[in-house]
């Protein structure tokens, strides 16, 4: 347009706020009345699109400002989240009149209250026939009765999210049998899964996510992951029994697997053996698994050479060190992330990794009580592509601090936490010598009994949202949106008094409200 | 998006021969042609045109490649073969010629800039949107008419952003709704049920 780059810059901040203020009042041409309502031209779609982009907090203001809108609204709204408890059951027809056409639905019951019932579910999923996403938290009172009703009546089912529900394996199968599209399953702390039943495992082609957490008797659910030809993705955590047969009868089947993540299961080198013949593996997490050993992490390595993330706590057990991270570094040369925490690695390992893992852009150092600046020196000088870092609980000082934001060229954002050796005025150093860096530095003790789990959950949030920060702005707002709806952080406040026919109804629904807990993003 | 290019280049090169003499034919007679023309076809380059027609019965001419990308309803158009390049124009008579202009512009650049970093892409944007109620709500409709997916997600976008955090009054003064239809009762429980919405 010809315009110098200041000037565009400056004319974008005139712009946004122009919108912010701009008061259509004051602009129309002759052909347009001047009472006119901008949005009364606009086709439903137009609304619906508009709509579709806001918050649940906002998007639910706009369903009373106007009649129009409400109804536009009320009509296209796909995602709900309802507070289920037992009173919400008789409201039910009246909320799904009004909304039409969800597809996502989230029923959350806290633990204190009684929730809906299988007749509620079964009247959902009868008038919720497009639904593809469903989360059940906390509804004791839903059994398989009611999840073979939305098998029946949801065939369009994808996504099916369970926590702290009783219908035990049947209630599982009720679904996964009948809903032949299902490709994400997640169960946590399921009850009545001893009933000696197992997850059916056959006509399963569909599923590709597979995510238990805490469950007794997890081991059902073995005929189903090694039955889906296609699964990519897989989490265990916290569930009993011995997971290394499961794991090599997947190795041996599963081409496909992409993404594994083990956490606190009894799994040993024979298991991560199975996980070796999953070649194109590309993220791999094993937490607080106290059997596994350089041994398995060094077959792994040299079999999946696609590896691009790496998270290993070894819980200082001391079994994972040295040696298999040079394995890692020799052979897993994509490596892109990686996350350290409670094993003993020397310079040897980490002068490895510095050198030859040459796409390293996210690296995570926690509890690592052998590294200390001699051995962080590597990691400043070699890893070229480092952007992220962040180190926590282990012996470096400040010499270290200052020479990893010397190195490391391309380095975007350095946290520190809980390094004792670290004193504040390396902050102003670092502001000093490296401005564009965003460095952050806190010593605040923590627990030390608690210390390794925060590690760990910290270092998968930083390397979530490390990782997030890289991605496409739409699919992260698009993520956001939808969690929004379903974290329980904004609850519908369904307008029952607006229902067809208008007549003005006390609306009961207030208990359920989050009222003002209702955050933009 | 590549595949569509090359086809489009092939097809392009086909009438070499003939642009390299300085004919094509039309209408069963062989004319002259532009010298512009000949040089492209020489040169391979697939510099295809396509004619808009906006309600004022303007026309706009405008590289084939850069609508078939980013309007649904024309690359269908062309697809399906109900275009005819030689003779006739698309007619949108839901599309003034200011409007027609910027959605034109708009597309364009986002083709030949296609790999710029994001920050000038986004500053172009905004400096894009710099309009007025009117001209937003003509773009945004004759988006709509084209299916131009970026750019009613850029608008909506905009929009959404006047809406954010607001209260329901404000959002009724910015939008000029003067009259919500709701019955007195239905506002009166409404702002008794939910006020921090006001």
């Amino acid at each position: 347009m010809g315009q110098s780059p200041s000037t565009t810059v400056l004319s974008s901040e005139f712009n946004r706020q122009q919108f912010h203020d701009f008061d259509f009042d004051f602009d129309f041409d002759l052909r347009n009345p001047i009472d006119h309502d901008f949005t009364a031209y606009l086709p439903d779609d137009c609304l619906a699109g508009i709509f579709s982009h806001l918050t649940t907090a906002d998007r639910n203001r706009c369903s009373v400002v106007c009649r129009r809108w409400h109804r536009v609204d009320s009509q296209t709204r796909r995602r709900l989240s309802l507070n289920a408890k037992a009173e919400l059951q008789d409201h039910l027809p009246a909320v799904f009149t009004r909304f039409e056409s969800v597809t996502k639905l989230g029923l959350r019951c806290d633990r204190r209250s009684t929730s809906v019932n299988d007749e509620g579910l079964i009247l959902i999923s009868l008038r919720c026939v497009n639904l593809t996403w469903l989360k059940l938290r906390g509804c004791r009172e839903i059994t398989e009765a009611g999840m073979a009703a939305v098998g029946e009546n949801c065939k369009a089912l994808k996504k099916l999210s369970c926590a702290s529900c009783v219908f035990g394996i049947k209630g599982i199968n009720a679904v996964v049998s009948r809903c032949q599209g299902l490709e994400e399953l997640s169960v946590k702390r399921l009850r009545g899964a001893h009933d000696g039943e197992e997850v059916v495992g056959s006509g399963t082609t569909s599923v590709t996510s597979v995510c238990l957490k805490e469950i007794v008797n997890g081991q059902s659910f073995a005929p189903l992951m090694i039955g889906s030809k296609r699964l990519r993705s897989l989490k265990v955590i916290g569930c009993l029994g011995d997971w290394d047969d499961t794991l090599e009868k997947i190795g041996n089947l599963h081409a496909a697997l992409v993404d594994v993540h083990l956490e606190k299961i009894q799994v040993s080198d024979v298991g991560l053996v199975g996980l070796s013949k999953c070649l194109s593996l590309d993220t791999l997490h094993i937490v607080k698994t106290a059997e596994c050993s350089n041994v398995g992490l060094n077959l792994v390595a040299e079999n999946c050479r696609m590896l691009r993330k790496l998270h290993v706590d070894g819980w200082r057990t001391n079994r994972i060190g040295d040696d298999g991270l040079i394995s890692v570094a020799k052979h897993c040369i994509n490596l892109q992330e990686l996350a350290l925490i409670g094993i003993y690695p020397t310079s040897s390992s980490l002068e490895a990794i510095a050198s030859k893992c040459k796409a390293l852009e996210r690296l995570a150092l926690c509890g690592l009580n052998t590294v200390g600046d001699a051995e962080i020196e590597c990691v400043a000088n070699k890893c070229v592509a480092l952007r992220k870092l962040c180190i926590k609980g282990c012996p470096i000082s400040n010499v270290g601090i200052e020479a990893l934001a010397s190195g490391c060229p391309n380095l975007v954002k350095f946290k520190v936490r809980r390094c004792r050796k670290v004193t504040g005025m390396v902050v102003e150093w670092v502001r000093e010598h490296r401005e564009s860096l965003a460095f952050s530095f806190d010593n605040s003790d923590y627990e030390a009994l608690n210390a390794s789990q925060i590690d760990h959950d910290h270092a998968v949030n930083d390397m979530i949202a490390f990782h997030r920060e890289n991605e496409e702005v739409a699919a992260a707002a698009a993520a956001a949106e939808a969690s929004n709806g379903y974290n329980g952080l904004a609850m519908l406040r369904a307008t029952f008094g607006f229902l067809a026919n208008r007549s003005v109804v006390q609306s009961a629904l207030r208990r359920w409200y989050n009222n003002d807990n209702v955050p933009a993003q | 998006m590549e595949l569509l290019c090359i086809r489009q280049w092939i097809s392009g090169l086909l009438p070499t021969w003939l642009s390299a003499w300085c004919i094509k034919p039309v209408g069963g007679a062989l004319v002259r042609q532009e010298p512009e023309y000949i040089l492209l076809a020489l040169m391979g380059s697939p510099l295809k045109k396509i004619m808009l027609c906006s309600s004022e019965k303007e026309i706009f001419s405008v590289e084939e490649q850069v609508m078939v990308q980013h309007s649904v309803i024309i690359n269908n158009m062309i697809e399906d073969g109900s275009y005819n390049h030689e003779e006739s124009k698309i007619p949108l008579d839901c599309v003034d010629s200011k409007t027609l202009k910027k959605v034109i512009d708009y597309c364009t650049h986002h083709t030949h800039h296609h790999n710029d970093n994001q920050e000038d892409l986004e500053a172009w944007d905004a400096q894009f949107l710099n309009v007025d109620s009117n001209g937003l709500y003509d773009l945004l409709m004759a988006a709509n008419y084209l299916e131009i997916r970026n750019l009613l997600d850029l608008i909506y976008g905009t929009i959404k952003n006047m809406i954010k955090g607001k209260k329901i009054d404000e959002i009724r003064r910015i939008f000029n709704i003067k009259d919500h239809g709701f019955t007195p009762e239905e506002e009166e429980q409404n702002r008794k049920e939910y006020p921090h919405f006001y």
